[in-house]
C-alpha cells in the first residue's frame, strides 16, 4: 500500500507533496510521487515515428519537473519514496491506473485543483476523479505546508444529512484509527438545503427541524462508530447552522495544521451534480484545510475500510 | 573528417558532417518485440491506402491515358524498394523518429537539413494538398446532399479559376484547433478510417466495372513509354505513409523476415486495389475526359449509374476519412518542427511546449497558418507533386545513406538488413532519379529553391544555434564503431 501524489507540471505541486509527505508520516506509508505524460496518439499512422520521438521529449520535460519534487522532499529520510513517470490518456486516467498498480491507498492532488484565489477549484477531469476513482483521493489547499515531523491530528467527517454514508463514517474512523488522530464528526446546516427540505413552515421552524434531524443522524453514526473495538472513540460531533458554506466552514474553525476535512463523494446523478452542485463540491471549494474525497467507488471495492474492519474484528 | 581536435573551433565540413548522438535512453525504451506479419501488414495498408487515390487520377491520367496502370505497379515497385533501404537505416538508429533523425544520426547536421527540407513538403504541404483535394469532395457531397455547393471563387485556387479555396483553409484551422487542444485520433477512429477507405474503393471498383466499355481502352498508351514515366511521380502520391512500417522495426518479431515479408503484402493489396479502381476509371470513362474533374471517383460512379447515391456515398467516405489524414500529417509536421527546435536547427519558438494540453501551440499555429496559405492560393497539382519530389528525394538520400553506412560503418548494428543489397539501393536511388525526372519542370525548380532557402537559413543561422554546436559533446563522430 502507498500513497500516489500527483505531481503537475503546470504551477507548484509542492501542496501535494506536503500533504502527501504528512499523510505518509501519519500513516506510515511510503510515497510515489508522479508526473503524468498525455500520450494520447496511439495510432499506427504517418506519424508514429514522430509521436514517440515526441513523447520522449515530454517524458525528459516531466523528468525534470520530477527533480524539483526530488530537491522538495530531500530532508525526508524516514519516507520511502519513489518518482515516477507514468503516461496515460488523461492525468486522471493515468493516476487511476497508477493507484491500481501500486494498490494505494490514496491519491494526493494539489495544484491541479487550485484556483487563484486561496480555495479549491474542481476542474472536469478532477470531477471524473472524484466519482470514478477507486481509492480516496485527498486534495491539499493553495498554499499547503506542514511544519517539520507535521502529522495528521484531527479527521473531520463531514457528514451530509440527507445521505448519510455509514461506509464513509467507517472509511473516516479507519484513516484516524491509523494515524493515531481524533475522529470528529460534522454537519453543515446552510441556507439553501433548508430550503428544499421542508415546505409550508417558516425559516426558523426550517432550520430547526432541519438540526434537530442532522443532530439525531449525527449521534446514531457516532454510536456506529463507538461500538467497534477497533475503532477510535468519536471525539465531537456537531450541526454546524451558517448562511452558506464559506460561512459554515470558517465557523468550524479548522487548524490549519493537522486536520483533514473528510466527505463522501456525492451519490447523486451526473445530471444533478451539473446543476445543482454537490455538498461535496461545495465544502471542498471552501474548505481551508485538506479534504479527503471519498468517491463511491472506493467504499465498495475490494480493500476498503469495511472489508478491513469485518477482517480485524 | 573525424580527427576532431575538442579545443579549436571545428571547420565548416566537420559542423556540417557532425552526427547527433542518440543515447537510447532519452526515449522510452522497453519496446517489447509483440508485431507479428499480419498486424505489420495491415498498419502497411491503413498508412498507405488512401488519400492520393481520390484524386491523383484527374491529374495524372491526362499524361499517360489508360497505361496509367502500369504507373501504378511502377510506383509500387519504387515505394517498395525505398521502404526496404528506409527499414535497414532506421533499424540501425536505436530510437524512434523521422528520416531527419536517421539521417542526423547517420550522416551528419547537413544532409539532416536537407532531409527536413523534404520532410517539410512530405507532411506539410502534403497537409495542404490533401485538404484541397478534400474540398472538392466537400463540394459534391453539398451539391448531392443540398443541391448547393460553395461558389468557385471561394473554391479554387488563383490558377484553377478561383480567388481562394476556401474549404481547405478551413479544414486546416480546424484541424490546428484540435491539434492544439490536444485531441488526437484513437486507435479505433483510426481502424474506422481505413476501413471507410477502403470500403468506397471496393465500392467503387463494384460499381464502376458495370460500365466497363472497352472502347475506352483502345487508345491505351498515348503517350507511351514516356507518359507513363511522367505519371509515376505524381501517381507516387498515392503510396506515401508505407514507410510507417519502416520505423516500427524496433517491435516486429523477427524484423529480417517479417519487415520484407510485410512491406511486399501490403504493397501487393494495395496495389491491386488501386491498379482496380485506376483500371475501371479508365474503362468507363474516356481519358480525356478526367482532366480538370473535381471530386472524380464520385464523378464516375454518378456517370456510370446514372444516379447520384453512388458519388454521394463515396464522396461522404472521401470527407469523412480526408480529414482523419490531414488531422494525421498536420500533427506529424508539427513533432518534425519540434524535434528540429530542440536540436537548436530551427529557433526555440518551436519546441515550446503548452504545460497544460502538453501540445507545442505556437509551432502548431505556425504550421497551420502556412499550409492554409498553400491549400488556399496553390492548385492541387503543384502541392501534390511538390509533395512527391520531396519524399522522392528524402528516399533517395536514405537509400544513398544505406550505401554510405554500410562503407563507413559495417559493424553499426542493424537489426534489418535490406535484402538483395547493393541492388536494391542502387535501383532505388536511380528509380527515384527517374520519377523526378518525368515531373513537371517547374516542380524541380520550386523544390530546388526550397531546399536552397532551408541551407540558406542553416548555413546562416542553424549551424551557429545547433545544440552540436553549443554541445559538442553531444554529437557522436567515431572513426568506426557502433553509435552509442
Amino acid at each position: 500500500m502507498s500513497i500516489v501524489v500527483g505531481y503537475g507540471p503546470q504551477e507548484r505541486g509542492r501542496e501535494a507533496l506536503e500533504l502527501g509527505k504528512a499523510l505518509a508520516h501519519s500513516l506510515d506509508e511510503s510515497m510515489v510521487v508522479c508526473t503524468v505524460v498525455l500520450d494520447r496518439w496511439q495510432v499506427d499512422g504517418l506519424a508514429r515515428g514522430v509521436d514517440r520521438q515526441y513523447q520522449g521529449a515530454l517524458t525528459e520535460m516531466a523528468r525534470d519537473v520530477l527533480d524539483d519534487a526530488k530537491s522538495a522532499l530531500a530532508g525526508e529520510n524516514e519516507l520511502s519514496i519513489d518518482f515516477e513517470v507514468v503516461a496515460g490518456l488523461s492525468v486522471a486516467q493515468a493516476l487511476i491506473d497508477e493507484a491500481h498498480e501500486r494498490e494505494a491507498r490514496m491519491c494526493v492532488l494539489g495544484s491541479s485543483l487550485q484556483s487563484r484565489w486561496g480555495e479549491l477549484a474542481i476542474g472536469s477531469v478532477s470531477q471524473r476523479l472524484m466519482v470514478s476513482s477507486p481509492v480516496p483521493i485527498a486534495v491539499a489547499p493553495r498554499g499547503y505546508r506542514v511544519q517539520p515531523e507535521g502529522r495528521l491530528e484531527r479527521v473531520v467527517l463531514g457528514v451530509d444529512p440527507e445521505r448519510p454514508s455509514e461506509e464513509a463514517a467507517l472509511a473516516a474512523a479507519v484513516l484516524a484509527a491509523d494515524a493515531g488522530a481524533e475522529l470528529h464528526l460534522i454537519s453543515f446546516a446552510t441556507g439553501e438545503k433548508e430550503g428544499m427540505w421542508r415546505r409550508g413552515l417558516g425559516e426558523v421552524e426550517r432550520a430547526h427541524l432541519y438540526q434537530e434531524h442532522a443532530g439525531k443522524l449525527l449521534k446514531s453514526l457516532a454510536g456506529t462508530i463507538n461500538g467497534h473495538p477497533s475503532l477510535p472513540a468519536v471525539a465531537s460531533y456537531r450541526v454546524l447552522h451558517a448562511n452558506g458554506w464559506r460561512e459554515a466552514l470558517d465557523k468550524a474553525e479548522f487548524r490549519r495544521h493537522g486536520d483533514m476535512l473528510v466527505v463522501a463523494s456525492s451519490n447523486a446523478g451526473p445530471l444533478e451534480q451539473l446543476f445543482l452542485g454537490s455538498s461535496a463540491m461545495r465544502i471542498i471549494k471552501h474548505s481551508p484545510v485538506p479534504v479527503l474525497v471519498l468517491p463511491k467507488a472506493s467504499l465498495h471495492g475490494e480493500g476498503t475500510a469495511v472489508v478491513d474492519l469485518d477482517e480485524q474484528a | 573528417m573525424t580527427n576532431t581536435r575538442q579545443k579549436a573551433e571545428p571547420t565548416l565540413w566537420q559542423r556540417v558532417t557532425r552526427v547527433k548522438s542518440l543515447d537510447a535512453g532519452d526515449q522510452e525504451t522497453g519496446l517489447v518485440r509483440s508485431i507479428g506479419l499480419f498486424q505489420l501488414t495491415m498498419m502497411g495498408v491503413g498508412c498507405t491506402i488512401g488519400t492520393g487515390i481520390f484524386f491523383v487520377l484527374t491529374t495524372q491520367v491526362p499524361k499517360a491515358g489508360p497505361a496509367i496502370v502500369f504507373s501504378f505497379i511502377f510506383a509500387a515497385v519504387l515505394a517498395g524498394l525505398t521502404a526496404l533501404c528506409y527499414a535497414e537505416l532506421a533499424s540501425a538508429v536505436p530510437v524512434s523518429g523521422s528520416s531527419y533523425s536517421y539521417a542526423y544520426a547517420t550522416l551528419g547536421e547537413g544532409a539532416a537539413i536537407v532531409v527536413a527540407a523534404c520532410l517539410l513538403l512530405e507532411y506539410g504541404v502534403c497537409s495542404a494538398a490533401v485538404a484541397v483535394g478534400w474540398s472538392e469532395y466537400l463540394n459534391k457531397l453539398l451539391e448531392n446532399l443540398f443541391g448547393w455547393s460553395l461558389p468557385d471563387v471561394v473554391s479554387f485556387s488563383p490558377a484553377a479559376g478561383g480567388v481562394v479555396n476556401l474549404p481547405a483553409v478551413i479544414l486546416v484551422m480546424l484541424c490546428g484547433i484540435l491539434l492544439i487542444r490536444g485531441s488526437s485520433e484513437s486507435a479505433m477512429v483510426n481502424a474506422v478510417m481505413v476501413i471507410i477507405k477502403i470500403g468506397v474503393l471496393v465500392m467503387f471498383i463494384a460499381i464502376g466495372v458495370t460500365g466497363w466499355n472497352t472502347n475506352n481502352l483502345a487508345d491505351f498508351a498515348p503517350f507511351g513509354a514516356a507518359g507513363v514515366w511522367a505519371a509515376t511521380g505524381g501517381i507516387f502520391f498515392s503510396f506515401i505513409g508505407l514507410d510507417a512500417v519502416s520505423t516500427a522495426g524496433e517491435e516486429v518479431k523477427d524484423p529480417t523476415r517479417t519487415m520484407p515479408k510485410a512491406i511486399v503484402l501490403a504493397l501487393l493489396i494495395v496495389t491491386t486495389i488501386y491498379v482496380a479502381v485506376a483500371l475501371v476509371a479508365v474503362a468507363a470513362q474516356p481519358w480525356q475526359e478526367f482532366a480538370g474533374q473535381e471530386a472524380g471517383l464520385a464523378q464516375i460512379l454518378q456517370n456510370v449509374t446514372g444516379q447520384q447515391w453512388p458519388g454521394t456515398v463515396l464522396a461522404a467516405g472521401a470527407v469523412i476519412s480526408i480529414f482523419s489524414v490531414t488531422l494525421v500529417t498536420l500533427y506529424g509536421q508539427t513533432r518534425i518542427l519540434f524535434t528540429m527546435g530542440m536540436d537548436g536547427v530551427l529557433p526555440s519558438v518551436f519546441r515550446s511546449v503548452n504545460r497544460k494540453t502538453q501540445t507545442p501551440i505556437p509551432n502548431t499555429i505556425i504550421v497551420c497558418v502556412v499550409v492554409s496559405v498553400l491549400a488556399g492560393f496553390v492548385p492541387l497539382e503543384g502541392l501534390a507533386d511538390l509533395t512527391s519530389i520531396g519524399t522522392l528525394f528524402a528516399f533517395a538520400v536514405v537509400s544513398v545513406a544505406v550505401i554510405v553506412l554500410r562503407h563507413t560503418r559495417p559493424h553499426m548494428r542493424r537489426t534489418f538488413k535490406v535484402p538483395g543489397y547493393p541492388l536494391t539501393p542502387i535501383l532505388s536511388v536511380l528509380a527515384c532519379v527517374v520519377v523526378i525526372n518525368g515531373l513537371p519542370s517547374i516542380t524541380f525548380l520550386f523544390f530546388a529553391l526550397w531546399v536552397g532557402v532551408a541551407l540558406v537559413f542553416y548555413f546562416t543561422w542553424g549551424i551557429k544555434h545547433s545544440r552540436l554546436q553549443l554541445h559538442p559533446e553531444e554529437a557522436a563522430n567515431q572513426p568506426d564503431g557502433d553509435l552509442v
